[in-house]
C-alpha cells in the first residue's frame, strides 16, 4: 500500500494517516509550523487527488493516490479537465446528533440511547467531519467521498479542546509539535531525536525541558534551538524537535454556529479557555498571514472588538477558521487594555468544501415535460425552458412554421396551459368576484377571455373561463401562472366561505392547438361531431380521443384547443398530423407562436406586463366590466381610472427594422418607454412591436426613436384587427 | 420502472371523502382534506356529494419498490422523514418532484406526475 508524493512512492499502512506516512518518510508536507494531528491547524494541508486544503492528519493513507505539498499560498487550481466526481448525499433523521466521539461524546450517546432517542454520532478522526450546522437543526457532515445531512431535534457538541499553538517568531519552522501530536508520533515509532519541551508538557514524552517562557524558535527551515526567557535572561536550548504546551482552548466553533438552536455543549468543549501570553511579535493568524503589527495598526484605528478585528484583518477567516488565532486575538485585545472578549461568530462552513461537495444533493430545478416531449425531440425541435416546462422553441424552420399557421394548418402543443375545474353551489359567485367580468352571462357551452387582478387592480394572469354546466366551470391560465392562480382562487373562496370544489388538471390533461385556415377541415375528418362556434366549447371524440374542444384563437387564425387525457396526447397528435398531411400540416414552436400572437396584439403575461400593469394601462379595459358586482381589484381600478394615464401598452411600427425586446424609446431627448415584444412581420412587411409608452411633457408621443430607428405609435392590433379570420 | 397509472381523482368535502364508497382493497392516497387519488377507475367509486369531482386521471406514473430498493433511493433523494406507521401515505419532494408515497410493510409505491416521470426515473437509475 502506497501513494505518490512529488514523484516519490510513499509506503503506508492501513491504519495511519497521510501525514504520519509522510513524516515516516522524512517529509513535512506543509511549509513548517507545529503539527497538531487533530485537524486544528493549517500546517499539514496537502493537495490530495486534485483536492486542495485537505488536512493530511485527518485523511487515511489508504484513500490517497497522489499527494502534493500545499505551501502557505493558495494552491494551484485543479486542471479544468479533472472531472469532478459526483458526490451523493445521505439524508438521515435522528433525535440527537453527537459531534465528537471522545469520552464525553460517547457518554452523551449512551445517555440519549438509554432514553430511547435515536442518535447519530460523528467524529472527524473516523472520517466524519461535521462541517456545518444550519437552522432546523440540520447537521452537514463530510465523509471521504460523500456528504451526510441529518435533521435532528438536539445537537450535542463534544468536540473537546484544541491545544494552543505557538505564534512567536520561528513558529513556521519544521520540527515543532503539539503535545498530543508528539505523543502520537512517538507511539508510531517516529524518532524525534533531541526533543525539547516548552511550557506544560507531559513528562512521559521524555523531552528535555527548556526553562522559562517561550520567546522564539531558531533554525534554517528546521528548528535547531528554542529561545526562552528566564529571570536571568534569554536561554538558548539546542534541539532537533520541540514540543510546546501552552494550554487548551475549547473547540466551540460548531457550538457557536448553532447559536439559538437546541445545542448542548459537553466535556472539554466546556472548559474555560487558557489565554496565552500575547507575544510582542509574530504571525497571529498563520492562515491569513496576519501579524501582531497589523493587529496593532487596526487597534489604533478603533478595531477594538473581536468581530471588528476579524473583519479588519481577515484573521480567523482562513482554513482553520480561528482555531489557531482566536486565543491570540483574545489575548491581544486583553493585552491592549480591553476586557476579555468572547470568540467571534461562527458561520457555516467550518472546513473548505469542494464545489462537488457544496453541490451535493442539488439538482437543476426540474422542468415538466408534456406528454409530447418525445415527439417534439424526434421532430428535431430545439427545446427551451419556459414557465417551468420544456417547450419546443422551433422545429428548425420558424418561417415555415409561421407560414403553415397563416396559410394552411398547424399543430401546437399547449399542454402547459393551466387547467382547472371549479364547481359547486358557489362556483359562479366565487368566479364573479375573482374575475372582473360578469360570469353570470356566460352560458353553458360558451367561454370568455378574462383577466385576473390583484387587490391593487394590477394584472396577475389571464386565461379563459368556460361554463360547462350551471355550476361547473373550466378555467385556463398561462403556463407559468397555473399554481398561483389555483392558490389565489382557493384562498379567496375560503375567505368568502364559499362552497366550491377545485381540481387543478394542469398536469393531467394534454392540450393541442390546431390552428390555421384549414384547421376546421382537418378536424372534421377526425370526428363526426359538430365543431363548436367561436368562443364555444363542447366535449367531442376526436380521432378516438375524448376531448374538451375550445374554439378560440391566440394565433389570429381559426383555432381549436383540444384538451384531453395526457396519456392520449401522442395518439391524438399523430392522428391529426396524418389527417392534415395533404395540407402539408406541420407543428409550430413557441418562436413562431410568439410572432403570430404579436401580430395579433395578444399580450403575454410577464413579457408584456409589469408589476403595475392595470387593464387600463394595457388598453384591456374592454375585459373589465365595472357594471358587475364586486371583484378583486375593483376599488383600485375605480381609483386609478380617475388618475391621468401615465403609460400604456401600444403598438409600434417601423418600416425596415426589427427592434430589440427591451429597447429604450426616446421622444427627442426624453425617455418615452421600452419595447416589450418585437418582430419582423413577413405578412405585413414591417417591423411590429408592443411597447410601454410613457407620457412626455404630459402627452403620449406619436412617434419615437428606438436605437436610432424612427417608429410610429399605433394601435396594438397589427393583423386582422376585426378578428374575421379567427371567427371564420 | 415507473409505469403509467390509471387513477381516479376525487375532490369533495372532507366529510364526504371520509365516507366515500371505495372498494376496501383499493389504495387511497388522501392528498388533501378535500382531495384523494384512488388507485382504481372511477366506475368503482361513489361519494355522497352531488358536487364532487370524480375523474379518471392518466397524468401519473408510479412504481412499486421493495424496501431494499427504496431505502437507498430515499436516502439519496428524500430529505424528509417518512412516517413510521404502515400502511400509510406520505407526500413531499422526492428527487425534486412532488411525490406521493404509499408505504407498506414490505414495499413502497411512489407516484409522481407524468410530466416529471422521466427525470425521476433517471434518479432511480432505471
Amino acid at each position: 500500500m502506497s501513494f505518490e508524493y512529488e514523484g516519490q512512492t510513499i509506503p503506508t499502512s492501513a491504519d495511519e494517516s497521510v501525514l504520519l506516512s509522510l513524516l515516516r518518510a522524512g517529509i513535512h508536507p506543509g511549509s513548517g509550523g507545529p503539527l497538531c494531528f487533530e485537524g486544528d491547524c493549517p500546517n499539514c494541508l496537502c493537495t490530495i487527488d486534485d483536492v486542495s486544503y485537505v488536512r493530511s492528519c485527518q485523511t487515511p493513507a489508504e484513500v490517497a493516490v497522489e499527494v502534493s505539498p500545499h505551501g502557505r499560498d493558495a494552491p494551484p487550481l485543479p486542471p479544468l479537465d479533472a472531472g469532478a466526481p459526483a458526490i451523493a448525499v445521505d439524508y438521515r433523521v435522528a433525535d440527537v446528533v453527537v459531534i465528537g466521539g471522545g469520552e464525553s461524546g460517547l457518554q452523551a450517546c449512551a445517555a440519549a440511547e438509554a432514553n430511547g432517542r435515536s442518535v447519530e454520532c460523528f467524529d472527524a478522526s473516523t472520517g466524519h467531519d461535521v462541517v456545518a450546522i444550519y437552522p432546523g437543526p440540520l447537521v452537514l457532515v463530510r465523509t471521504h467521498g460523500g456528504m451526510i445531512e441529518v435533521e435532528c431535534d438536539e445537537i450535542v457538541v463534544a468536540t473537546g479542546a484544541a491545544e494552543i499553538h505557538p505564534v512567536v517568531p520561528g513558529s513556521d519552522l519544521e520540527g515543532l509539535w503539539m503535545p498530543r501530536a508528539a505523543r502520537k508520533a512517538v507511539d508510531a515509532g517516529l524518532d524525534l531525536g533531541q526533543l525539547v519541551s516548552v511550557g506544560n508538557v507531559p513528562d512521559a514524552l521524555g523531552a528535555t525541558a527548556a526553562p522559562g517562557e517561550l520567546v522564539r524558535f531558531v533554525g534554517d527551515h528546521t528548528v535547531s534551538a528554542v529561545i526562552t526567557a528566564t529571570a536571568d535572561g534569554e536561554v538558548e536550548t539546542p534541539c532537533d524537535n520541540v514540543v510546546v504546551g501552552l494550554g487548551l482552548h475549547p473547540r466551540t466553533g460548531l457550538a457557536r454556529m448553532g447559536n439559538g438552536m437546541n445545542v448542548r455543549v459537553v466535556g472539554d468543549a466546556l472548559l474555560d479557555a487558557d489565554i496565552p501570553t500575547c507575544p510582542p511579535e509574530g504571525i497571529a493568524c498563520p492562515c491569513s498571514n496576519v501579524t501582531f503589527e497589523q493587529l496593532d495598526n487596526l487597534h489604533d484605528r478603533g478595531f477594538t472588538h473581536m468581530e471588528l478585528l476579524k473583519r479588519g484583518s481577515l484573521a480567523g477567516t482562513g482554513t482553520c477558521q480561528g482555531s489557531v488565532c482566536t486565543p491570540y486575538l483574545r489575548s491581544f485585545l486583553q493585552d491592549r487594555g480591553q476586557a476579555l472578549q468572547a470568540p467571534f461568530t461562527a458561520r457555516p462552513v467550518a472546513r473548505q468544501l469542494t464545489l462537488s461537495e457544496m453541490a451535493a444533493g442539488s439538482h437543476l430545478p426540474k422542468l415538466a415535460r408534456t406528454a409530447l416531449d418525445d415527439v417534439h425531440r424526434s421532430l428535431g425541435a430545439r427545446m427551451d425552458r419556459m414557465g417551468g416546462w420544456w417547450r419546443p422553441w422551433t422545429y428548425g424552420d420558424t418561417e415555415a412554421e409561421y407560414t403553415a399557421v397563416r396559410e394552411r394548418v398547424s399543430l401546437g402543443d399547449v399542454s402547459t396551459l393551466g387547467k382547472m375545474i371549479v364547481t359547486g353551489p358557489d362556483a359562479e359567485a366565487t368566479l364573479q368576484r375573482i374575475f372582473p367580468t360578469n360570469v353570470s352571462t356566460i352560458k353553458p357551452g360558451r367561454s370568455r377571455y378574462v383577466l385576473m387582478l390583484d387587490e391593487r387592480g394590477y394584472v396577475l394572469d389571464d386565461g379563459m373561463i368556460a361554463r360547462e354546466h350551471d355550476d361547473t366551470f373550466f378555467l385556463t391560465f398561462t403556463s407559468g401562472g397555473a399554481s398561483m392562480s389555483e392558490m389565489w382562487i382557493r384562498d379567496w373562496s375560503a375567505s368568502w366561505g364559499h362552497d366550491i370544489r377545485i381540481l387543478n388538471q394542469t398536469l393531467s390533461l394534454g392540450a393541442i392547438n390546431i390552428t390555421g385556415p384549414k384547421a376546421a377541415e382537418v378536424l372534421a375528418r377526425a370526428t363526426d361531431d359538430e365543431l363548436p362556434p367561436f368562443l364555444g366549447h363542447s366535449t367531442l371524440t376526436i380521432a378516438g380521443v375524448e376531448c374538451k374542444v375550445f374554439r378560440l384563437s391566440f394565433t389570429g387564425e381559426l383555432s381549436f384547443e383540444l384538451h384531453h387525457p395526457a396519456a392520449d396526447s401522442v395518439k391524438l397528435w399523430t392522428a391529426l398530423m396524418e389527417l392534415g398531411a395533404d395540407h402539408d400540416i406541420r407543428p409550430h414552436g413557441i418562436e413562431a407562436l410568439f410572432r403570430l400572437r404579436l401580430e395579433k396584439g395578444h399580450i403575454i403575461i410577464g413579457q408584456d406586463t409589469d408589476y403595475d400593469a392595470s387593464p387600463r394601462r394595457l388598453q384591456h379595459e374592454w375585459a373589465v366590466n365595472m357594471n358587475t358586482g364586486d371583484f378583486i381589484g375593483r376599488t383600485a381600478t375605480e381609483r386609478t381610472n380617475r388618475i391621468p394615464l401615465d403609460k400604456k401598452l401600444v403598438g409600434i411600427e417601423t418600416d425596415g427594422d426589427t427592434l430589440v425586446d427591451g429597447a429604450v424609446m426616446w421622444s427627442g431627448t426624453e425617455f418615452a418607454g421600452t419595447v416589450s415584444s418585437s418582430m419582423w412581420s413577413p405578412t405585413l412587411g414591417k417591423g411590429v412591436a408592443l411597447a410601454w409608452l410613457e407620457t412626455v411633457t404630459g402627452a403620449f408621443p406619436e412617434t419615437v426613436r428606438i436605437d436610432g430607428v424612427e417608429a410610429r405609435v399605433v394601435p396594438p392590433h397589427f393583423y386582422d384587427p376585426e378578428g374575421s379570420r379567427a371567427r371564420a | 420502472m415507473l409505469e403509467p397509472l390509471l387513477l381516479t381523482r376525487i375532490v369533495s368535502t372532507p366529510a364526504a371523502l371520509d365516507t366515500a364508497d371505495i372498494p376496501a382493497e383499493v389504495i387511497v392516497l388522501r392528498t388533501a382534506p378535500d382531495e384523494a387519488l384512488v388507485l382504481a377507475d372511477s366506475s368503482t367509486i361513489s361519494v355522497d356529494d352531488p358536487h364532487a369531482i370524480i375523474v379518471d386521471d392518466t397524468g401519473w406514473h408510479g412504481a412499486w419498490m421493495s424496501w431494499d430498493q427504496a431505502i437507498p433511493f430515499l436516502q439519496a433523494n428524500c430529505a424528509w422523514e417518512l412516517p413510521a406507521e404502515r400502511p400509510s401515505m406520505a407526500q413531499g419532494r422526492v428527487a425534486d418532484a412532488p411525490a406521493k408515497l404509499w408505504l407498506e410493510d414490505d414495499r413502497m409505491l411512489i407516484v409522481v406526475p407524468h410530466v416529471m416521470a422521466r427525470d425521476v426515473a433517471d434518479r432511480m437509475g432505471s
